[in-house]
């Protein structure tokens, strides 16, 4: 019996050693591997359009408030996402391509409305120097609360998931332990999304590569024929009206309008961009004079963009092909571009 | 998950501690209070309402009727007339849509083994009960989430008898890392795949889908089981296996002594026996095929209602009724010189019938894949009966 016990308490100290040798290394592999998906020019977006890689994306940009280039934020929805095309033909990747001296993070969500880009932002505005909004709905994820940071007002205001301060604070005081605290963030670094979402989204990949066999999506974006055409038929509206709103007319748009103004404060009290995209039958509407009024309040920080795209530059109606993608992002570039200086 | 949290693993290590610390009489007090902090803080909005379950389990064990409808009385006065809501419904149904019913965590586990608490007392297989003893069985932490249903004179013994040492340990903690690596590793994995459901529409698809839900409801459910056992091992308490290789059964009635065994025990115990001893008095005494029938679908009714009463679960629940009372009725009719045959208990029948039995509890699924009218559809298409 003693010489069993013995057995098992050997077996017990292995592992736990095991374990310690191997915690040592997780630090400076994290660093490298959050480095390549972050830094690099590795294409960026959520695997899988899910929140799983949300807060640690938001805690690396939190730990690193400057990069190796300016930073763009790209929120938004499916659309955003990229929903039907490939990860190297969405707009934050055509973006991405055509602005090489940037660094391109495609948030966008399926499902997301501009509630939660609104409280991702506050988390981030000094970690990122322009920020692309694909307005939506006000609501926000109620699962917020749980992944990013959040105060009780925000809880209180878009009824978020009350994060759990116990347990944070445990696994806080956990923080030798390298494997177990920073499990979510290895995940995201390494596969953009949950190990076991990588592995079911790949599978067939993942049994090919064992193989032998090469296969991939293939990042090389599609022909496009002409994308100045494809431009030219966007129909984009950036105006700004001659003069500011008087001060009665500027408070009774701000209170109408209180998630477009708290969210586009943001950019003029960090003095950053932020650029808002209404996308014709897609956004929630705001009459022109609103539009043009807040451009002229808001400038140069924050621009108020409306953009429809016709039929043919989509492939459902809604969701843009990968030539309505390129000429989305020319767009962008043309006539709204990035902040890439301290000074706007 | 709750056995993954931080909070968990202390409170786990504290109730050790203070486990083999405490003198041998106040271990039950020891695990009840730390069940009841373990309630407190994952359900915290229920515990008034499971704390008076057990004390009204108590008392009807104690034959005091009386003072259950009394408190009964007084609670409902207090409620409607005072406002005072002693049972904390209120409050727990103010977190749940308007349509949710209440029900406290680990509800069905905890009901069964009330129930068996009350049942064994009245036939007097239980002679000293104590509020403490009944506490720290109903509120035993390990097993509150999801089972196994216990037996409280076999968890009292293992209370009083249990020892720290490597053992103990180094097993339980092999055990709740197999139980992580089924869930989390395959299980939810498999999950995902499970997730197409919603858009599968030609038989392959589904197959595919319903096979995968197959594999995984059993690691998803044995992997909890293997958790709470291997917690329990750490205290070293014993507490009954749930699962053995149940998808290996030859057949059905040898797979319900493999699946979620505590369940199927119970309700044999307390359902079947007892339904079948009360038929067998009735004119139905000549018919034994008619008895077993019977017992058979009271008995998977009320393990279909256990998991939620709705026409699916009730539906799944019929359908093994039927199944253990089509396989009652072959092994009768089955001529003696066939079932004594080499052939017959040759490994080819033997894996045939392992077959069957997976094909039949794998179809058998759906219902707890989907709603009643879906599973109809997705039936007929699995099936070739329609596109």
């Amino acid at each position: 019996m003693k010489r069993l016990s013995d057995r098992f308490l050997r077996r017990l100290l292995v592992a736990v050693l095991v374990l310690v040798v191997v915690d040592r290394f997780v630090p400076s592999f994290l660093a490298d591997a959050e480095r390549n998906r972050y830094e690099s020019d590795q294409l960026f977006r959520f695997e899988n359009s899910d929140l799983f890689s949300l807060g640690p994306l938001v805690s690396y940009l939190r730990e690193h408030p400057r990069g190796t280039r300016p930073r763009v934020a790209f929120f938004g929805d499916s659309i955003i996402w990229g929903y039907f095309v490939r990860p190297g033909e969405t707009v934050p990747a055509q973006f991405q391509r055509h602005s090489p001296h940037v660094r391109v993070f495609n948030f966008g969500i399926n499902g997301f409305q501009t509630g939660s880009a609104h409280l991702i932002a506050k988390t981030i505005i000094g970690s990122i120097d322009t920020a692309y909004v694909l307005y939506m709905r006000n609501g926000a994820d109620s699962m917020l609360g749980s992944l990013i940071p959040v105060d009780e007002q925000d809880i209180a205001t878009y009824r978020l998931t009350r994060p759990d301060h116990t347990e944070r604070r445990l696994q806080q005081a956990l923080g030798f332990w390298h494997l177990y605290t920073d499990a979510y963030r290895l995940q995201s670094a390494l596969f953009g999304t949950s190990t076991r979402q990588q592995f079911y989204l790949h599978k067939r990949d993942l049994f090919a590569r064992i193989l032998g066999r090469e296969t991939g999506e293939g990042l090389k974006p599609a022909e496009t024929p002409d994308p100045d055409r494809a431009l030219r038929h966007l129909t984009v509206d950036v105006g700004r009206a001659d003069t500011p709103p008087s001060e009665q007319e500027a408070a009774e748009l701000k209170g109408t309008y209180w998630m477009h103004w708290k969210f586009a404060n943001l950019a003029t009290m960090h003095k950053k961009r932020i650029v808002f995209i209404e996308l014709v039958n897609h956004s929630d509407s705001m009459p022109d004079k609103v539009r043009l009024a807040f451009n002229a309040m808001l400038a140069p920080y924050v621009t108020f963009v409306r953009v429809a795209v016709p039929g043919t530059l989509t492939v459902d109606g809604q969701h843009l092909s990968p030539v309505g993608s390129l000429a989305f992002a020319q767009m962008l570039l043309r006539d709204a571009p990035p902040l890439v200086t301290d000074e706007p | 998950m709750i056995f993954t949290d931080v909070r968990f693993a202390v409170l786990l290590l504290a109730s050790w501690l203070s486990f083999f610390a405490a003198p041998v009489r106040l271990r039950t007090a020891v695990l009840a209070g730390w069940g009841v902090v373990f309630y407190a803080i994952y359900a915290r909005e229920y515990l008034p309402l499971v704390g008076e379950l057990i004390l009204v389990a108590y008392l009807f064990a104690r034959g005091r009727p009386d003072v259950v409808l009394a408190l009964l009385v007084a609670m409902l006065f207090g409620r409607f007339k005072l406002g005072a809501d002693l049972t904390g419904l209120s409050q727990a149904s103010a977190t749940l849509a308007p349509t949710a019913i209440i029900v406290p965590l680990g509800f069905s586990f905890l009901a069964f083994e009330l129930l068996h608490f009350v049942i064994e007392v009245r036939r007097g297989r239980i002679a000293r009960i104590s509020l403490v003893d009944l506490l720290a069985f109903a509120f035993f932490f390990p097993c509150r989430i999801a089972g196994p249903i216990k037996r409280y004179p076999a968890f009292l013994e293992a209370v009083q008898t249990a020892v720290p040492s490597t053992a103990n340990v180094y097993a339980g903690l092999v055990r709740i890392l197999t139980g992580l690596f089924k869930k989390v590793v395959v299980a939810d994995i498999l999950a995902l795949t499970v997730r197409e459901i919603e858009y599968a529409a030609t038989p392959l698809h589904l197959w595919k889908v319903v096979l995968a839900y197959s594999v995984q409801i059993l690691l998803d459910f044995s992997a909890y089981s293997d958790l709470a056992i291997g917690t329990s091992r750490l205290l070293g308490i014993a507490v009954p296996e749930n699962f053995r290789w149940p998808y290996l059964s030859p057949n059905i009635q040898e797979f319900w002594n493999r699946w979620h065994i505590t369940l199927s025990s119970w309700a044999r115990d307390y359902v079947f026996t007892p339904s079948g001893r009360q038929l067998f008095k009735t004119r139905l005494r000549s018919s034994p095929t008619a008895i077993a029938a019977l017992s058979y679908l009271a008995t998977f009714l009320v393990i279909g209602a256990w998991h939620g009463l709705t026409p699916n679960y009730l539906l799944w629940g019929l359908y093994h009724g039927l199944l253990l009372t089509a396989y009652y009725v072959y092994r009768k009719s089955l001529p003696a010189w066939v079932a004594t045959s080499r052939v017959f208990h040759s490994r080819v029948v033997h894996v045939a019938g392992t077959a069957l039995t997976f094909f039949l509890v794998t179809i058998g699924w759906l219902p707890f894949l989907t709603d009643f009218s879906r599973t109809t559809r997705f039936m007929r298409i699995m099936f070739g009966l329609s596109s």
